[in-house]
């Protein structure tokens, strides 16, 4: 097999695997979901077209390039970090549209650094050494971060997790 | 007692779920994007200039007035001489220059008085 059809099947292997995550985190990161679209898909042509050194560890490499790319659009654009709703990243695929709201509506209310740690750990499936890795942060700042969000989930999100 | 709380609402969070990312677009899609869309523009141009090239040859008469079966009385090759040449000899010898504008006007229309000249078919009731 070419060396490059063998990179191209990683990189789709990868988006199929990585993409969703990585769009949501770019919503975490403040941008709309279709610009987070946009970065993720133009960060795996950029792989893909091998304008980037292959990476050692692909998922840690992609989400922070995701992050890095979400935070200079959003110098770009100048607007204010937040998580608009016009398509929403987080939904319910059982009909609980308005717990899927407010579960979007807490985790908006986070502080940037709360939120980015929430979603790595539930969402993208990472553990804390790899998200204090990713922000190069310590690990106990991450384990920090990540519960502080989580007894603010709790207090705004109480009613439902007893349903 | 906290951290089974902790393991609830992180059981309740992941009911939630990520939207789907739309598709990967490969870099060959978009490139062939590109070229057919550079081949239409380019088809685009090619087809213009031939238009332009060959209305001012098939151009009916103006006013709307159609002239059939008209042929020229005596078909004559053009000569066109150079705006450039004109121009010198207009400056270095205005007699020539009157000659070869006489010559030009004569060989660039067709004569009038033959008997198919533009002008008899366009009198003709």
């Amino acid at each position: 097999m070419p060396h490059n059809a063998f990179k191209a099947a990683e990189v789709k292997a990868l988006y199929e695997k990585h993409g969703s995550a990585l769009a949501a985190y770019g919503c975490c990161c403040g941008l709309d979901f279709g610009t987070a679209e946009d970065v993720v898909q133009q960060v795996f042509l950029k792989l893909l077209q091998g304008g980037s050194a292959w990476p050692q560890t692909p998922p840690a490499y992609l989400f922070r390039t995701v992050r890095n790319a979400a935070l200079n659009r959003l110098r770009d654009i100048r607007r204010e970090v937040e998580m608009p709703e016009e398509t929403p990243w987080l939904i319910s695929r059982d009909g609980r549209e308005e717990e899927a709201l407010a579960v979007r509506t807490a985790l908006r209310d986070l502080p940037d650094e709360q939120r980015e740690a929430i979603f790595l750990k539930i969402w993208a499936g990472m553990t804390l050494q790899e998200i204090a890795d990713l922000l190069e942060i310590s690990i106990n700042t991450a384990a920090s971060r990540y519960r502080y969000a989580l007894e603010k989930l709790r207090e705004r999100l109480l009613p439902q997790t007893k349903r | 007692m906290k951290q089974e709380d902790d393991k609830e609402l992180e059981r309740y969070l992941k009911q939630f779920e990520l939207r789907a990312a739309r598709p990967l677009q490969s870099p060959q899609a978009s490139t062939r994007r590109w070229t057919w869309q550079l081949a239409a523009a380019a088809a685009l141009v090619l087809a213009g200039g031939i238009a332009l090239w060959f209305v001012p040859d098939h151009a009916g008469p103006a006013g709307g007035v159609a002239v059939h079966d008209f042929q020229p009385a005596k078909t004559q090759t053009l000569k066109r001489v150079s705006t450039l040449a004109l121009t010198q000899v207009a400056i270095e010898d205005q007699r020539t220059f009157e000659a070869i504008m006489t010559s030009q006007a004569q060989t660039m229309f067709p004569p009038m008085d033959g008997e198919q000249s533009a002008l008899r078919i366009l009198g003709k009731p």
